[in-house]
């Protein structure tokens, strides 16, 4: 048994040892469950894909006369904002287009910039065009106005992220004999290719498949800079079919997060354009597992082929939302560049970047290293978010 | 014997005459057509990769200069932004010529140049905007 007080005494002390989720397995191998424990504090964990539930909480300066946003229309860089909050705060959604964007109408479309691309724009210290449309109050008099602002300029920028770091995800293949355009990427016809997402073993929920470290208030590596756990996501689904060792059967747990875009970096929070479909945002993300137990540590020995992963198609099942699972493959066939499903081969490829995903868990493992990053106490383990004890 | 790859534009009163026949017939030349575009009544567009002997080749652009083609090397039609890749691997498999490999081990990506016949698959898949085409020379 191990404290994340006693964690944190070692990590100021410089003492701690951190080791990547990739690494574990093979200590543990060597030296066993016992002594592994005893000498390793922390496990980090590391993904990197488009997450498209993710955007920006801002707020602007106040030009002199004030304006209101709320119930009026807000712009960045044409990409429209939601505004439906008090005065000069405004949220922008990864997804979100500008009006003039073409769209769909010359199939398949390019989406070349949206909110994503914003967000990444601002990381990147570049000017950003705000515009607001609005009406006339007493204490808001101003109906218009235009500016220019960044990241530093803006008084808050905060990273707020509904439904990040899916547990598990499907493995997208078209069984139509044409193209299709999906937020997995292109997939080929006739089972020409099977895209799949996540960062596997590397990924910070299947080190903690129960959630019984990770809850309200973990600290974390977000985007470059250090962000927290604030929720568990929208479309959190605990309760799927899972392997013995716990590894959930498909799309499981998800987080919603929050951090401070001024620190963020642009290497990690990436605007994505996707042929066809819309645009989105690649977010890293990285989450520190305490080894305060055997059973703790045990979850974060999980290896690419104890994760399975549903294969599902997106031409006819998906969009008609037919349950329909037409294999099961592991996420270390997958990464071996082919697989065989209903007796055909085919490549696979991933929207998701394994070696970001590591470069990710690597930094945290510095910070922590280092002694520039603790571990913190969550409020309540996501587990126990809606038990009422 | 030289190889290289070339870009062909011709306008449109050449459309219809037999060009590649013409470039295997008289020059001796082994013509691969990598891509086409070619309408009658309108400017041609062709990247091809020829084989042959380099005084033949040297005639053959002369030929082709002749008749009013407009011919471009094809140094680089497709170039990989090394910075912008995050290394997803979402460009492997529509990539007829696998320009692009894989690292199983690191899961890093790596462009072989030299391979591609300029489809621009890559940039379709690409959702990083980490493929720019030079449309100069690529067609």
């Amino acid at each position: 048994m191990r404290t994340i007080e006693e964690i944190n005494k070692k990590i100021k002390s410089g003492k701690a040892v951190v080791v990547t989720a990739e690494e574990i397995s093979s200590i543990v191998k060597k030296k066993g469950i016992k002594k592994t424990l005893q000498e390793v504090d922390v496990v980090t964990t590391g993904t990197f894909s488009p997450m498209c539930s993710s955007g920006i909480l801002l707020n602007f300066p106040q030009p002199k006369p004030k304006i209101k946003t709320g119930g009026g229309t807000v712009y960045l860089n044409k990409v429209p904002a939601y505004s439906g909050l008090a005065a000069a705060d405004v949220y922008l959604g990864a997804s979100a287009l500008p009006e003039d964007d073409p769209r769909n109408t010359v199939y398949p479309g390019a989406f070349k910039y949206g909110g994503g691309h914003v967000i990444e724009d601002l990381v990147n210290g570049k000017d950003i065009k705000l515009s607001v449309f609005s009406y006339s109050t007493r204490c808001y008099p101003r109906k218009e106005y235009s500016c220019s602002v960044n990241l530093k300029s803006l008084n808050n920028a905060i990273l707020l992220n509904p439904r990040n770091s899916y547990q598990n995800y499907n493995v997208a293949v078209n069984l139509s004999d044409k193209v299709i355009y999906t937020y997995m990427g292109v997939l080929l016809p006739k089972l020409g290719s099977a895209n799949y997402a996540t960062a596997g073993m590397l990924s910070p929920l299947m080190n903690d498949p129960y959630y019984k470290t990770i809850g309200i208030g973990t600290r974390i590596f977000l985007g470059g800079g250090v962000g927290y756990v604030v929720w568990h996501g929208t479309q959190h689904q605990p309760n799927t079919s899972r392997t013995e060792r716990g590894i959930p059967r498909g799309p499981a747990g998800t987080l919603a997060l929050m951090g401070d875009l001024k620190q963020m970096s642009s290497y990690f929070l990436r605007g994505v354009s996707l042929r066809g479909y819309g645009v989105s945002l690649a977010v890293g993300i990285g989450i520190p597992i305490p080894l305060l137990n055997e059973e703790i540590l045990s979850y974060t020995l999980v290896t690419n082929k104890d994760i399975l992963m549903p294969v599902i198609d997106y031409s006819e099942a998906y969009p008609n939302g037919k349950d329909e699972v037409l294999a099961e493959t592991t996420y270390a066939e997958l990464q071996s560049g082919h697989i065989k499903i209903l007796g055909k081969a085919m490549p696979t490829c991933t929207l998701s970047s394994y070696a970001r995903a590591k470069e990710v868990a690597n930094t945290l493992k510095s910070w922590i290293t280092q002694g520039k990053f603790t571990l913190t106490q969550p409020a309540v383990t996501i587990d126990r978010l809606n038990n009422d004890d | 014997m030289i190889k290289r790859k070339y870009l062909l534009i011709f306008p449109e009163e050449t459309v219809e005459k037999p060009i590649t026949y013409n470039l295997i017939h008289d020059y001796n030349l082994m013509i691969n057509i990598l891509k086409a575009s070619v309408t009658p009544g309108k400017e041609g567009r062709l990247v091809i990769e020829v084989q042959g002997d380099k005084k033949a080749l040297a005639n053959a652009k002369l030929y082709l200069k002749e008749i009013g083609v407009n011919i471009k090397p094809v140094i680089e039609g497709i170039r990989w932004l090394k910075e912008r890749c995050v290394h997803c691997t979402a460009c492997v498999p529509g990539c007829p010529s696998q320009c692009f490999v894989v690292d199983r081990k690191t899961m890093v990506i790596s462009f072989e140049k030299e391979k591609c016949i300029v489809c621009k698959h890559c940039l379709s898949a690409c959702a990083y905007g980490a493929i720019k085409i030079l449309e100069n020379n690529a067609g």
